[in-house]
C-alpha cells in the first residue's frame, strides 16, 4: 500500500455506458464524409497548434503545446553534473520522464508510471538525442520532464511531446543541430488521416505512425509504426507534415 | 540498450568492413545467421520455443493459458500479457535492477508486434463466457544470452511458441444463478491457436557508419548508431516498424533498410514455417505411437 | 551607481544569490517587496474552469507564477462496511520534478503529502466538509461514486496550499457526474453520459497564507524565494460566514495573537475576492 498518497477504495471501475449509448457507439459514422472529418478538417490537415515557451518559470527552459484538445507541458532542467553513482560518461546524457496526468485520459491513470509511459520516455530520448550536441556536455545530464494534461489521441500526445520537448531544449539554450518536428498519422478504414483525435483512434483496426524528423538536416530521428499497411504513401505524407510543423516552429521562433 | 564499451579502433574496423560489405564474421550485410529452433521444451507450459542465433543469442519463450476476466471494452475477446526478462547470466550489467530498462523496451516492442488486431491472432477464440471469463495468454520470455539482435530472436521464438500453443477446451453450462463452465483436461480437446501463422516476424536493420547490416552481432550492435525493427506478416505487409537508438537515419537509407528487412523477413517466415511443420509431424508421430502427451498447464 | 565600480562589487543578482536574507532585508526596509508588491498584496490570481475535456471537472489556477491544474475523475466502487451510504473523496497533490528543481522524481515528497493531507482534512473531515458524501451513493451497500481529485503542479512559485484549495474548489464546482444506476440482474453499474448532474457541495472554504518575517512583518502570499526566509507561516482557512475552518501555523518562529487576528482579518477580504473568482470561473 502506498502510504504517501491519500488512499481511495482498493478497486474502482468506470461505470459501463447505458445500452442505448452502446448501440449508438456501435453505429459509428465513417471517419471521413465528403472529404471532411468530424471536426471539419481534411484528411491530411493537422489540428491548429498553440505553442508557448517559458511558461514554467522555475525551469531552465520550457514549452507548452496544444494540438487541438491535446495539451502537453515540457520542462528542461540542467545541464547538471552527473551523480557519482550514475557513473562516468564521455557524452552528455538526456533523461526523460513522460507522464500522463491521472485525469488526462478517458480512463483514470495511476499516479505511478506504467510501462507505456516508460516506453514513451525512451522514445522521446531517442527522438531528441540526435539533435543535441551531447558531445559538448561530458559528465552531465539534461533532465526533461513531460506531463500530458489532456490526451486527445495518444499518438498525437507523443508527437506533440517530442516537438514541444525539442522547443523546450532550445528555450533552455542547449546546443542543438536542428529542431525536431514530430507528427502522427493514422489509417482508419483504409483512409489516411493525419493527427488523429481520440475519437478517430477509437475505430477498430487502427494503424498509426509517429515520425520525428529534422528537416534542415534531412534526418529521421524517430519512427514508430504499427498496423499492416503499405509503407511509401504513409511515409511521404508523414515527412510532409513534419516539414509543415517545422515551418510553424520556425515562424514561432521569429 | 548498448551493453559494454568498444574502442575507437575496433569501431573503425567494423565500420570500414560494412562499407566494403564484408563483416567481421565473413557475412555480407544482408546475410542472416540461420536461427536454430526447438519447440515444446517446457513441460509446464501450453506452448514454448527456444531460438538461438549464431550460437550466442539465446531466448526462451513460454506460453501459459490462464483464466481471467476480459477488458470491459472488449468483452468478447481474450487477452495477451507479455513479459520479457533478461537473465543476469546474459551480461554482468543486467544484475539487480540493471535490466529494467531493457526489459521494458523489449516487452513493449514484443507486445506491439503480438497484441491487438495487428497480430492476426483470433482473440475471440480465447473468450469463454462473454464479458465474464476468458483465457489470458501469458507470454513470458527469458533472454538467456545476448549475442546481438535479441528482438528478432524473441519474436522468432514467440511466433513458434504461439504455433505450439493449444488452448484447453471448455464446456459452458447455463445454471439458474448464471453461467458456469468446466475446463477439459484432455489435450486432444484443446484447440491450436487460430491464425498463429499470421503472426509477424521481426527483422532488425542496424545502421553502422553510412551503411547498414541485418542481424548484427554484439560488437556490431555497439557500433550502430540507430536501428530499425521491422515486423512483417506472411501477407508481406509491414505490421510494425520502430526506430531505436540515439542516432538518426536519412530517409533514403531508411527506405533501403526497410526494404532489405522486409525481404529477409519473408525468407525467414518460410524457413520457420518449415521448422514448425517438421515439429508438428514429430508430435503427430509420437501421438500415434501412444507416447504420453502433456496435459494443459492449468491442471499442473 | 558610482562611476568607478570596484571589481569586488556585486550586481544585485549576485547579491541576491549570495546573501538572500540581507538582500531581502534591504529591500523590505523600503516598505516594498522584491517583486514590487505591498506587504498585504497577493499576486494576480486567475481561475479557469472546465478546460480539460477528459475530466469530469477541472480547473487551472495561477497565483503569480504558481500554476496548479486540478482534474476530477469519477469512478464506481463498493462502499465501506461502516459507511454503506457514503462515497469516497480522494484528493492527491502531485509536485513532480516538472514544476521545480527542488522536487525529485519518485513518490510524493513531504510537501506534497502535507498538502494532500491538509486538503483531505479540510474538505472531507468534520463539519466543514465541502463534498456531501451521502450524495455520492448509487445503491446503499452496493455501489458509490469515488471522486478522485488529482492536482498537478505545473510551476512551483510558492504558496502551493492556497493554489490547491482554490483549484480544487473551482474544479469541484465545475464537476458534473453522469446519472448512474445499478443493474441488479447483471450486478453492474451503468451510467448515462448524456444526463449529467453537478455535485452537491456545501459553501466553499478558501485558504490564505501569510508569512511572518522576523516576527514583526506580515507578508501576504509569499512566493518561492520568500518562503524560505519566513520564520513562520500562518494559513487561515475560512468558511462563507467568516468562521474559521482551519488555522495552521508552521515553521519554528513565534507569532503573537495580534498577528493571528490580523491574518484572519486580511483573509476575510481575500475570501470575497476568491469567491467571486470561482463563481465567475465556470464555463457552464
Amino acid at each position: 500500500m502506498d502510504r504517501r498518497r491519500v488512499q481511495g477504495p482498493e478497486t474502482s471501475v468506470v461505470p459501463l455506458p447505458t445500452q442505448e449509448a452502446l448501440a449508438k457507439r456501435a453505429a459509428l459514422p465513417a471517419p471521413v464524409q465528403d472529404g471532411k472529418r468530424a471536426d471539419g478538417r481534411g484528411p491530411e490537415d493537422i489540428r491548429p497548434i498553440f505553442l508557448r515557451t517559458g511558461l514554467i518559470s522555475q525551469a531552465s527552459g520550457s514549452a507548452y503545446i496544444e494540438l487541438g484538445q491535446t495539451k502537453v507541458a515540457c520542462a528542461v532542467y540542467g545541464p547538471r553534473q552527473l551523480k557519482k553513482q550514475q557513473g562516468f560518461s564521455e557524452q552528455g546524457r538526456l533523461y526523460c520522464e513522460f507522464k500522463f496526468a491521472t485525469f488526462a485520459c478517458k480512463k483514470r491513470r495511476h499516479p505511478i508510471r506504467d510501462p507505456q509511459e516508460k516506453e514513451f520516455s525512451q522514445i522521446i530520448v531517442q527522438a531528441l538525442a540526435p539533435s543535441i550536441r551531447l558531445d559538448r556536455l561530458p559528465k552531465s545530464v539534461i533532465d526533461l520532464y513531460v506531463t500530458v494534461i489532456e490526451n486527445d489521441g495518444t499518438a498525437s500526445c507523443l508527437a506533440a511531446a517530442i516537438t514541444a520537448a525539442s522547443v523546450a531544449l532550445a528555450d533552455a539554450g542547449v546546443e542543438m543541430l536542428d529542431l525536431v518536428a514530430a507528427t502522427s498519422l493514422g489509417y482508419v478504414h483504409q483512409q489516411l488521416l493525419v493527427d488523429c483525435s481520440a475519437a478517430e483512434e477509437a475505430y477498430q483496426q487502427h494503424t498509426d505512425l509517429i515520425l520525428a524528423y529534422m528537416p534542415s538536416l534531412g534526418q529521421v530521428t524517430h519512427l514508430l509504426h504499427r498496423g499492416p499497411v503499405d509503407w511509401p504513401p504513409m511515409a511521404a505524407v508523414g515527412g510532409a507534415c513534419c516539414v509543415h510543423v517545422y515551418l510553424l516552429l520556425m515562424m514561432h521562433a521569429q | 540498450m548498448s551493453l559494454g564499451l568498444i574502442s575507437v579502433v575496433e569501431r573503425d574496423f567494423v565500420e570500414r568492413g560494412v562499407d566494403l560489405d564484408l563483416r567481421t564474421d565473413g557475412r555480407g550485410r544482408n546475410d542472416y545467421r540461420l536461427p536454430r529452433m526447438e519447440m515444446n521444451l517446457v513441460a509446464q507450459s501450453d506452448g514454448s520455443a527456444r531460438c538461438q542465433l549464431g550460437g550466442s543469442t539465446d531466448v526462451l519463450v513460454s506460453i501459459r493459458c490462464e483464466l481471467g476476466q476480459p477488458e470491459p471494452t472488449t468483452g468478447d475477446r481474450g487477452r495477451l500479457a507479455v513479459s520479457v526478462e533478461c537473465a543476469p547470466s546474459a551480461s554482468q550489467q543486467l544484475e539487480g535492477r540493471g535490466a529494467d530498462e531493457l526489459n521494458t523496451e523489449l516487452a513493449e516492442a514484443l507486445s506491439r508486434a503480438l497484441t491487438g488486431p495487428r497480430s492476426g491472432l483470433n482473440l475471440r477464440q480465447l473468450c469463454i463466457v462473454e464479458n465474464m471469463h476468458c483465457w489470458i495468454l501469458n507470454i513470458d520470455a527469458i533472454v538467456l544470452d545476448l549475442g546481438g539482435n535479441v528482438l528478432d530472436a524473441l519474436l522468432y521464438a514467440a511466433r513458434a511458441a504461439l504455433a505450439d500453443t493449444r488452448v484447453p477446451g471448455t464446456q459452458v453450462q447455463s445454471l439458474d444463478e448464471g453461467v458456469d463452465f468446466e475446463v477439459d483436461d484432455d489435450i486432444n480437446h484443446a484447440a491450436w491457436l487460430e491464425h498463429a501463422s499470421n503472426v509477424p516476424l521481426c527483422v532488425t536493420a542496424y545502421k553502422i557508419g553510412a551503411g547498414y547490416v541485418l542481424d548484427a552481432t554484439l560488437t556490431e550492435e555497439l557500433c550502430s548508431s540507430a536501428r530499425l525493427h521491422v515486423s512483417v506478416n506472411p501477407a508481406g505487409q509491414v505490421c510494425a516498424a520502430q526506430k531505436n537508438g540515439y542516432g538518426s537515419i536519412e530517409p533514403s537509407l531508411l527506405i533501403t533498410m526497410l526494404q532489405a528487412a522486409k525481404e529477409k523477413a519473408m525468407y525467414l517466415l518460410e524457413v520457420q514455417e518449415e521448422q514448425i511443420q517438421q515439429h508438428k509431424r514429430t508430435l503427430l508421430e509420437k501421438q500415434t505411437r501412444g507416447e504420453s502427451v502433456k496435459r494443459p498447464s492449468i491442471f499442473m | 551607481m558610482t562611476t568607478s565600480v570596484s571589481p569586488y562589487a556585486f550586481t544585485a543578482e549576485t547579491f541576491k544569490r549570495v546573501q538572500p536574507e540581507e538582500y531581502y532585508r534591504k529591500i523590505l526596509e523600503q516598505d516594498v517587496r522584491p517583486d514590487g508588491r505591498a506587504f498585504d498584496a497577493c499576486r494576480t490570481t486567475i481561475v479557469n474552469a472546465g478546460c480539460i475535456g477528459t475530466a469530469e471537472g477541472s480547473a487551472v489556477v495561477r497565483i503569480g507564477d504558481t500554476t496548479v491544474v486540478c482534474g476530477i475523475k469519477a469512478e464506481v466502487a463498493e462502499p465501506t462496511l461502516d459507511q454503506p451510504q457514503q462515497g469516497y473523496f480522494v484528493p492527491n497533490v502531485e509536485l513532480g520534478p516538472l514544476c521545480s528543481a527542488r522536487f525529485r522524481p519518485g513518490p510524493p515528497g513531504d510537501l506534497a503529502q502535507l498538502v494532500s493531507e491538509r486538503l483531505r482534512s479540510l474538505l472531507y473531515v468534520g463539519s466543514s466538509k465541502v463534498v456531501v458524501l451521502e450524495d455520492l451513493c448509487i445503491e446503499p451497500e452496493q455501489a458509490v461514486w469515488v471522486i478522485y481529485a488529482d492536482l498537478t503542479c505545473l510551476n512551483y512559485d510558492g504558496n502551493i496550499l492556497d493554489a490547491c484549495v482554490l483549484a480544487l474548489s473551482a474544479a469541484l464546482k465545475d464537476t458534473r457526474i453522469p446519472r448512474a444506476s445499478l443493474d441488479v440482474d447483471e450486478g453492474i453499474v451503468r451510467a448515462d453520459e448524456q444526463a449529467t448532474q453537478p455535485l452537491t457541495l456545501r459553501p466553499f472554504i478558501f485558504a490564505a497564507t501569510y508569512g511572518i518575517y522576523e516576527g514583526r512583518l506580515l507578508l501576504a502570499d509569499p512566493n518561492a524565494s520568500e518562503e524560505p526566509l519566513m520564520a513562520s507561516q500562518v494559513t487561515v482557512c475560512l468558511m462563507e460566514d467568516g468562521q474559521l475552518a482551519a488555522l495552521w501555523k508552521s515553521g519554528g518562529g513565534l507569532c503573537s495573537m495580534e498577528q493571528v487576528q490580523q491574518c484572519i482579518a486580511q483573509a476575510r477580504k481575500r475570501y470575497t475576492e476568491l469567491a467571486s473568482l470561482v463563481s465567475s470561473s465556470s464555463s457552464n
